[in-house]
C-alpha cells in the first residue's frame, strides 16, 4: 500500500563494489552529521562497516546484532559466502532485508535502521533496531475521565496500535500502513474491524490518504486537514482523540480510525454532529448516568449556541417578551450602563476568550492567577464601573461553562466561533436575526458530510434506530444493532439471544 | 464498488412524508382559522376542513400513482410521455411561474408579520431579502440535503404547533362550538375553497419524483405527510374557535398566532409566547420557501438542461424578490393570496386527474 514514489527517486545510485566509495558516498549525502555513528570490522579479512543514527536505535537490539556478528567472527567457516551467513544469522534476531539502491541506505538509515556493508558486495542489509527514547504510556491529560482505563495514545505508532489490538482481540482488525509526506516519511495506519465496516466508507479513506501531497505529517492534524470533506466549515469533520478505548468503541460501532506515526492522537471518522454530546464514559457508567450526562451536554449546546445571543434580542428588541419583574431586574442591572446590550456582550465574549486562552499559555502554577485577575478584576471592578451589567456578566460566564462541559475539544472550539456569529445575528435582527443564523447553521450541517456520511446523521436523514444512542443511552440490552447512519456489514453487536 | 445505502442522491418515501408535510404547512395556517370561520358557523368548520382533507388525500394519493408509474422521471418527461409536447410546455411554464410566486409570497408574508410581531421598525424590504439569502443559501447546496433539512425542522414545529394547543387548554370555552351545524351549503363549499390555500404546494410530489428511491411507496408517504398537515389545522382551528369564539376569530388577522399571545406559561419565564413560537416558525415557512423556490428551479434545469444550477438560481432569485414586493398593503397581499389558491385549486386539484386517466388509457410507455 505503499505511495509511488518520485520518479527522481528511481534513478537513484546503486551501491558499488567498493565500501570505502560506498560509505564515501552516504556520508556525502547526509553532510557532515555527528550522529552518523560507524563500526569497523573485519571478518576473514573482509572489512565490514556498520552504520547507524545514535538516540534513533534501540541499543539492545544493536548489541543483538553486534553480538551475531562477534558468533560469525569465531565460529568455524561455513560453506555459504559470509555475506549468505551473515544474513541468515542476523535474520533470526531482527528483521532484515538486503537492499542495494543509495536513497534506500540513507532512508532506512534515517528511520532508526542499522546498515551493514561488506566489501567487494554490491548489496547490504538493513536490520531493524528502531528504538531510541521514547515517551512512557501515561494516563490522559486533555480527556480524563472518572472510570475508564487510564491509558492515552504514545507517540510510537506500534505501542499504539498494540493497545487497540489489546481492546479488541478480533482477527477481523485491519490494520494497513500507508507511508505519507515527501520529506518526513510517515507510517499512517488504518484500522477498521473488516467485516463490520460499510467497505465504502474504508475504500474512500484508502482513496484520500492514497492522494495526500504534503512535506511531512507532524501531527494529525495535518493529515486530517489534508483528508477532509470541506476545508471551509467550522465543524471538524473527523474527532482527534487521545484515548484508546474511544477508538475501540467507534470501530466497534463501524467507524475508523487513523493512527498516524510520532502523534499522541487517532482521528476517528465517519462522525456526525452529535458526537459532539457523546463521551466513552456514558458507556462506561450505568445508563441512568449515561442518558441523563448526554441530556445535559445537549442543554448545554444549546445554551453554548444561543444564550448570550437570546438575552441580546430580548434586552435590545423584545422586551415585551421579558415577564415584567424580571424585566425590572434587567434594568436595574443595566442603569448607567453605556453600552447597547449587543456591544457590552461582545466585549464580554472577547474577554472570556482572551482569559481561556491566557489561562491556557501561562504555566500551571501562574495560571490560576488568571482565574482570580479574570473573576476578580474582570467580573467585579466592570460591574462597578458601570461598564457591563451583571446579567451579561452572568449570562457569559455561563456560556463559557456550558461550553467546557462538551467533551470534543475542537467541537466546542467551534461552538464558541459559532456563539460569535449568533451574536452579532441577534444584534442586527433579534429573534428573526437568530432564527435565521439557526436555519443557515442547519443548512449548513445537513449539506456537510464526514468521508462521504452525511454529518446530520441519524438527524437528517432520519433513522430512529440510532436515536436510542443519541441524546440518551439506553441500556445495553436496548442498543443491539450498531448504528444504521454507519450502514454496517455486520449489523447486529451481538448475535447471542439472552 | 460498494456504497452506503443512504448516499447516493435518492429520497426515500419516509423523507418524502417530511417533505409533504413541511411543504403543506406554511404561512398559510396563520390564516387559516380565519378564513374558515368567516363563511361558517361555529365549529361547523371542521366538516370543510375533513371535506377538502379527504379530498386532498385523494389528489396527493394520484399524484404519488404519477410517481410509481414513471420512477425516477421528472416531472417534464412525465408530462412528455402522457400529454403532447406544446400543451406539456405551457403546463410547465405555468407550474414553474406557480411555484415562483408562492415562494415570493412566502418570503413577503414571513416578512411582513416579522414586521409585526417581531422587528416594527424594520423594513420588510431588508427582512425579505435576508431571507431570500438564506434561501438562496439551500439551494446552493444539494437538493437532497435540501429535502433532509424538513426531517430536522418538522418534529420541532409539530411539539411547538402541540405546546399551542396544550397550553391554551385552561382558556378554551367549549360552548363556542354551538350552535351546530347552521351554516348553509354554500358557506361548507367557500370554507373548502379557502382553506385549499393552505395546501398549496402538494404538488412538490411531482416535483421530487425523480429523486424518490421507492416508487411504490411514493403514494401512501405522501398521504401520511398531507394526513399530519390536515391533523395540525384541525386542532389549530378547533382551539382558535374554542378559545376565541367563531366571531372572535374572524376579527384576528393572525388568529394563529395569538394563540400563543393567551398562552401563560407556568413560572412566567415568556411573557408572549407567540413571538417564541413564531420565531420556530420561521423554520417550516423556510422548508416552504425553499422548496418553492426548488421546485421552480426544477421546472428551469428541465427546459435548459445545458445551463448550470447556479446560473438559473442567479437569475430566478432576483424576479422572485420584485415579484415579492409588487403588492403593496395587506389588501393586495390578501388578494395574491386568494390568487395563488385559486391558480393552486385548478393547478393540481384538476389537472392531475384527467392526466391520471390519460396515463392508465394510454399505458406506461417503456
Amino acid at each position: 500500500m505503499k505511495r509511488e514514489g518520485n520518479p527522481h527517486i528511481d534513478h537513484s545510485p546503486l551501491l558499488c563494489n567498493s565500501l570505502s566509495s560506498n560509505l564515501e558516498l552516504i556520508q556525502t549525502t547526509l553532510g557532515p552529521t555527528p550522529d552518523l555513528k560507524m563500526l569497523q570490522y573485519e571478518i576473514r579479512n573482509i572489512p565490514i562497516t556498520i552504520l547507524y543514527m545514535a538516540d534513533l536505535v534501540d541499543s539492545d537490539k544493536l548489541q543483538n546484532i553486534l553480538k551475531s556478528i562477534k558468533y560469525i567472527k569465531y565460529a568455524p567457516p561455513v560453506d555459504s559466502s559470509l555475506f549468505e551467513q551473515m544474513y541468515s544469522d542476523i535474520y533470526l534476531t531482527a528483521q532484515t532485508e538486503k537492499i542495494s539502491k543509495m536513497n534506500e541506505v540513507t532512508n532506512h538509515l534515517l528511520n532508526g535502521r542499522t546498515i551493514i556493508l561488506m566489501d567487494s558486495i554490491n548489496e547490504c542489509f538493513s536490520v531493524d533496531t528502531y528504538g531510541g527514547k521514547v515517551r512512557a504510556i501515561e494516563e490522559p491529560q486533555t480527556e480524563s475521565l472518572i472510570r475508564g482505563p487510564k491509558l492515552s495514545f504514545t507517540e510510537e505508532i506500534g505501542v499504539n496500535i498494540a493497545m487497540i489490538r489489546k481492546q479488541i482481540t478480533d482477527e477481523n482488525l485491519k490494520v494497513e500502513t500507508f507511508v505519507i509526506g515527501e520529506r518526513g516519511k510517515k507510517k499512517v495506519a488504518l484500522l477498521y474491524i473488516g467485516d463490520v465496516i460499510n467497505p465504502a466508507i474504508v475504500e474512500e479513506a484508502r482513496h484520500r490518504l492514497n492522494h495526500i501531497s504534503i512535506d511531512a505529517p507532524i501531527d494529525s492534524g495535518i493529515i486530517e486537514q489534508s483528508i477532509e470533506d470541506n476545508f471551509m466549515s467550522p465543524f471538524p469533520q473527523f474527532i482527534s482523540t487521545e484515548r484508546p478505548d474511544k477508538v475501540s468503541l467507534s470501530l466497534l460501532q463501524g467507524r475508523l480510525a487513523i493512527i498516524p506515526d510520532q502523534t499522541a492522537n487517532a482521528l476517528i471518522a465517519p462522525i456526525s454532529i452529535l458526537d459532539t454530546v457523546q463521551s466513552p464514559e456514558d458507556y462506561y457508567e450505568r445508563w441512568h448516568i449515561g442518558s441523563l450526562l448526554r441530556m445535559l451536554r445537549a442543554f448545554a449546546v444549546f445554551i453554548s449556541l444561543f444564550l448570550p445571543s437570546f438575552y441580546i434580542a430580548l434586552v435590545s428588541f423584545h422586551q415585551g417578551l421579558i415577564p415584567s419583574r424580571l424585566a425590572f431586574s434587567i434594568a436595574a442591572s443595566r442603569e448607567g450602563v453605556p453600552f447597547p446590550a449587543f456591544i457590552e456582550a461582545l466585549m464580554m465574549a472577547i474577554t472570556m476568550e482572551l482569559l481561556r486562552e491566557a489561562g491556557l499559555r501561562l504555566p500551571k502554577p501562574i495560571g490560576q492567577t488568571i482565574g482570580i485577575v479574570g473573576g476578580i478584576v474582570i467580573g467585579e471592578a466592570a460591574v462597578q464601573a458601570g461598564i457591563v451589567s451583571t446579567v451579561m456578566v452572568i449570562v457569559i460566564a455561563i456560556t463559557a461553562i456550558a461550553s467546557f462541559t462538551l467533551p470534543v475539544y475542537s467541537m466546542g472550539v467551534t461552538y464558541r466561533i459559532l456563539l460569535f456569529s449568533f451574536i452579532f445575528a441577534a444584534g442586527m435582527m433579534g429573534l428573526y436575526g437568530i432564527s435565521l443564523a439557526f436555519i443557515v447553521l442547519v443548512i449548513h450541517i445537513v449539506n456537510l458530510t464526514s468521508l462521504g456520511i452525511p454529518y446530520a446523521a441519524p438527524l437528517a436523514p432520519i433513522f430512529i434506530n440510532d436515536w436510542k444512542e443519541l441524546f440518551v443511552r439506553l441500556p445495553i440490552a436496548f442498543i443491539k444493532k450498531r448504528p444504521v447512519f454507519l450502514d454496517p456489514v455486520d449489523e447486529v453487536r451481538s448475535e447471542k439471544e439472552e | 464498488m460498494s456504497k452506503v445505502k443512504y448516499t447516493d442522491r435518492s429520497i426515500s418515501a419516509k423523507e418524502l412524508m417530511y417533505a409533504v408535510a413541511s411543504m403543506v404547512i406554511g404561512v398559510g395556517i396563520f390564516n387559516l382559522p380565519r378564513y374558515i370561520t368567516t363563511v361558517t358557523n361555529g365549529i361547523d368548520g371542521m366538516i370543510s376542513i375533513l371535506l377538502m382533507g379527504g379530498l386532498v388525500l385523494a389528489i396527493v394519493w394520484i399524484m404519488g400513482q404519477f410517481v410509481r408509474m414513471y420512477p425516477r422521471k421528472g416531472i417534464y418527461e412525465i408530462l412528455l410521455s402522457i400529454i403532447p409536447k406544446p400543451i406539456a410546455f405551457l403546463l410547465i411554464i405555468v407550474y414553474g411561474s406557480f411555484f415562483a410566486l408562492l415562494a415570493a409570497y412566502e418570503i413577503r408574508a414571513i416578512a411582513e408579520i416579522t414586521k409585526k410581531y417581531l422587528l416594527p421598525n424594520t423594513s420588510s424590504d431588508i427582512l425579505s431579502l435576508l431571507f431570500l439569502l438564506v434561501t438562496l443559501y439551500a439551494l446552493f447546496g444539494s437538493r437532497t440535503a435540501l429535502i433532509r433539512i424538513n426531517s430536522m425542522f418538522l418534529p420541532v414545529v409539530l411539539i411547538v404547533s402541540l405546546l399551542l394547543v396544550v397550553l391554551n387548554i385552561r382558556i378554551m370555552h367549549f360552548d363556542n362550538f354551538y350552535p351546530l351545524l347552521t351554516t348553509d351549503l354554500k358557506g361548507y363549499g367557500s370554507g373548502m375553497i379557502n382553506i385549499f390555500f393552505s395546501f398549496t404546494g402538494i404538488s412538490i410530489i411531482i416535483s421530487y419524483s425523480y429523486l424518490v428511491n421507492e416508487p411504490e411507496k411514493a403514494s401512501s408517504a405522501a398521504v401520511k405527510g398531507v394526513f399530519i398537515s390536515i391533523i395540525i389545522y384541525a386542532m389549530v382551528f378547533v382551539s382558535c374557535v374554542a378559545v376565541f369564539s367563531n366571531l372572535g376569530t374572524d376579527f384576528l388577522e393572525n388568529p394563529t398566532i395569538e394563540l400563543g399571545k393567551e398562552i401563560e406559561l407556568p413560572g412566567g419565564f415568556f411573557e408572549r409566547f407567540e413571538s417564541v413560537y413564531f420565531t420556530i416558525w420561521i423554520m417550516t415557512i423556510f422548508n416552504t420557501t425553499s422548496m418553492s423556490m426548488d421546485s421552480s428551479l426544477i421546472v428551469l434545469e428541465s427546459l435548459f438542461k445545458k445551463t448550470k444550477k447556479e446560473t438559473l438560481i442567479v437569475i430566478l432569485a432576483p424576479i422572485i424578490f420584485f415579484v415579492s414586493m409588487v403588492p403593496i398593503g395587506m389588501e393586495e397581499m390578501e388578494a395574491m393570496g386568494t390568487f395563488i389558491g385559486r391558480l393552486s385549486l385548478a393547478l393540481t386539484a384538476i389537472v392531475p386527474v384527467p392526466l391520471y386517466i390519460i396515463a392508465k388509457i394510454r399505458g406506461v410507455k417503456k
